[in-house]
């Protein structure tokens, strides 16, 4: 039984070939795309548990890519790229990355950051309420089903998880280091351009007015908060 | 009545006696002179005819007489029909006489009314020859402007189209010469023969003048030219009678001529630089991808191989860690010679907003954690320091470069003091170390690239850009960036913003 089978895409053979061998090694399963429409068909016929991207692919881009499988998958996908913009950063993140990896890389950092991946944050009782039903939202957290005004949304895990992870807290400001270790990992702190993506992605779902939410809110240069409305029913 | 009829008579004489461009004197004197004479043979002829045929009566010869004069006034001109009249006149006297005797007041009526039918017969006409010139010259000068304008719009640069305008002057409008001064090349056209009446000295002066100035007597003219709205030369013309409205018009063409090129010209140059800039940005772009891709692979199988490290001798985990380390330090150069190539070249563009320094200073800090080594870092800067207009990122990088700087050079136990200023209008940051200083002689030449501290400033790992590319970031923002030290007791560096965001063009 492997730890896992991930997805490598990448149009460079070396790079391909050390993940190959590394990824191996450390007990996953690796299959292997050189373009993004190989990558797609990958994803159809082998159904990888985690997806590694490289951006710059051949035909179809890596940001392209990326938002297809997303709109068809919720398979965490860390993006692997040369671009260390921020903005790039962001596109990827908008895309439907679940996180960003800057080449070159240390296989150690990549290690703990598929583990990272793989890990969910466990939906222990203590965590948070199993159930919120507030005036038009409903979330039931162990069935991960999310009802606004209605009508079921879908979250991505790392949406649901930081959606979870703010209920949890609900009414105290959660620092973004705290909120990034809780949800990403023990290895991230520094990602604050993460939580800003899924945050605002977060909002465009739950929230009736983006321009001015009434549950997520930002507390300024320290990180964001659940307010509860006063009728709830936890 | 008669006075005012011999007025209008010596207007029309003086009118007929300018003698029209395209006739030489001496044709025309002979031409006025041959009609002078056929207009009395006219007189003549018509008299001798009815004195033949007698028996149509005098009445008859009176009518006949009236519409040859009538005829002659309005076919030729003034002294030919005064001619005429004064021969029926004379004819009258002389051949018809008998019944009424001579000196009969009937004569004198017959003479009279020779000379009022001469007079205002020639008077009307003359008046519908003028208009009629004036129309036609009219239309010469419409045909005229469009086809200079249609000459003119033809060119693709301001110089070409000045040059074609001094050209086309001379050729549509049939002036002598033509001159054009252009100030902002400083430069004359010229074209036709004969500029020198024109003046180079009037020239560059008509400038600074508001209108066109026309001298009649010595036929020139000299009209200033805008481009938006500013004056940006003159254009001089001699050798030509034009009308005030035609060279304003010429000038009004001349103008819409130069506008248009030169938002050609702006249009072209502007697409060449978006076109050479994004072809850098491409060309770098695909160099640190190409670069970094092979490094990616080095990398991560070094660290693959480290993160089994038991399974490695000593020896080769120390030589895995060189290729680790030396991939990070490509990866840094690589890095560092992409951003200095992009800041150099220009593609990198500001990104302003007002800031506080203070912020970024801190953000700075935070990237770099400090703390985290125990390393001490004091910050005395006031929270009143007025904002500055400020790209957040690359200025925070150059705050960054220098606290890395004086980290690396300071010793572990004495702390980095950054501190500011604020002298009228700018704001200075100051960030200082106790390290081993910088000579004087080095203080110009630590900002550029490749170059490196010699004293107790070697052994430190580094590209030898990270000043110079801060330089260039603190440059590009308008302001400056120095080192000063404390004898033997370390650098210090200054970066100064000015506070109104006083720009590089």
């Amino acid at each position: 039984m492997s730890a896992g089978k991930i997805l490598v895409v990448d149009d460079e053979p070396q790079i391909r070939r050390v993940m190959r061998t590394t990824l191996s090694k450390h007990g996953y399963e690796v299959i292997d795309a050189r373009s993004g429409k190989d990558a797609l068909a990958r994803l159809r016929e082998d159904l990888p548990d985690l997806v590694l991207l490289d951006l710059n692919l051949p035909g179809m881009g890596g940001l392209e890519a990326c938002r297809i499988i997303r709109a068809g998958s919720e398979v965490p996908i860390i993006i692997l790229s040369v671009r260390n913009t921020e903005r790039d950063k962001v596109q990827a993140l908008d895309a439907g990355a679940d996180d960003y990896v800057t080449k070159p890389f240390s296989m150690e950092e990549l290690l703990a950051r598929i583990r990272a991946a793989f890990r969910r944050v466990p939906a222990s009782p203590e965590a948070g309420p199993r159930l919120l039903m507030l005036e038009d939202l409903r979330v039931d957290f162990e069935a991960r089903k999310v009802t606004v005004r209605d009508s079921e949304v879908h979250l991505t895990p790392k949406e649901f998880d930081l959606f979870r992870y703010l209920v949890a807290h609900a009414g105290q400001p959660v620092p973004h280091r705290k909120l990034l270790q809780a949800v990403w990992g023990p290895d991230y702190g520094h990602e604050v351009e993460y939580l800003r993506v899924f945050i605002n992605q977060l909002r465009k779902k739950i929230e009736p007015d983006l321009s001015n939410p009434k549950y997520i809110l930002t507390e300024p240069w320290i990180g964001y908060r659940f307010a509860m409305p006063e009728r709830n029913a936890g | 009545m008669i006075l005012e009829l011999l007025k209008r008579s010596a207007v029309h004489i003086v009118e007929e006696t300018l003698i029209p461009l395209d006739f030489t004197i001496h044709n025309w004197l002979l031409r006025r002179i041959l009609r002078l004479a056929a207009a009395v043979g006219i007189i003549a002829v018509i008299l001798a005819l009815f004195l033949r045929i007698s028996y149509l009566g005098k009445t008859a010869i009176v009518l006949s007489l009236l519409l040859a004069v009538l005829g002659i006034a309005s076919r030729w001109g003034f002294a030919e029909s005064l001619a005429a009249a004064i021969a029926a006149g004379l004819f009258v006297e002389c051949f018809v006489a008998p019944p009424f005797g001579l000196g009969a007041p009937q004569h004198w009526i017959a003479l009279s009314a020779f000379l009022i039918t001469a007079i205002t017969t020639t008077e009307l006409s003359m008046r519908a020859r003028r208009k009629e010139r004036e129309a036609s010259a009219r239309r010469r000068e419409l045909e005229s402007l469009y086809n200079f304008s249609q000459a003119i719009l033809q060119c693709a640069t301001v110089e070409s189209t000045l040059k074609n305008v001094v050209d086309r002057i001379v050729e549509v409008f049939g002036v002598e010469a033509a001159a054009l001064y252009y100030r902002p090349k400083d430069v004359i056209f010229e074209a036709g023969s004969g500029c020198a009446a024109i003046g180079e000295g009037s020239l560059r002066a008509a400038v600074n003048a508001e209108n066109p100035q026309l001298e009649p007597v010595s036929r020139r003219a000299i009209m200033p030219i805008h481009l938006n709205g500013c004056t940006v030369g003159s254009l001089g013309l001699t050798g030509a009678s034009l009308s005030e409205t035609l060279i304003q018009a010429i000038a009004h063409r001349v103008d819409i001529a130069l506008e248009r090129t030169s938002a050609l010209e702006e249009a072209a140059r502007s697409d060449a630089a978006r076109k050479s800039e994004e072809l850098k940005s491409v060309v770098l772009d695909a160099l640190a991808h190409d670069l970094k891709t092979p490094l990616s692979s080095i990398k991560a199988a070094a660290t693959s191989l480290l993160s089994e490290i038991s399974h490695a001798s000593a020896g080769d985990f120390e030589l895995l860690c060189v290729i680790n380390e030396e991939s990070d330090r490509l990866n840094r150069i690589m890095n560092e010679a992409v951003e200095m190539a992009r800041i150099e070249v220009g593609i990198v563009e500001l990104k302003r907003l007002q800031y506080s320094i203070r912020e970024t200073v801190y953000a700075a800090l935070e990237d770099l954690n400090p703390a985290a080594d125990g390393r001490l870092i004091e910050i005395d800067i006031p929270e009143t320091l007025p904002p500055v207009d400020i790209d957040f990122c690359l200025v925070k990088q150059v705050f960054k470069q220098l606290l890395d700087n004086a980290l690396k050079y300071c010793p572990k136990t004495s702390p980095v003091v950054v501190s500011s200023e604020c002298p009228k209008d700018s704001v200075t940051v100051s960030v200082a170390d106790s390290g081993p200083g910088i000579p004087e002689s080095e203080w110009n030449r630590i900002f550029e690239k490749h170059y490196r501290g010699c004293e107790g400033r070697q052994g430190t790992p580094g590209t030898g850009m990270g000043l110079a590319i801060a330089k260039n970031i603190v440059e590009k923002h308008g302001g400056r960036i120095w080192v000063t030290g404390r004898p033997e007791r370390g650098a210090v560096f200054h970066v100064s913003f000015p506070i109104h965001g006083a720009r590089t063009p």
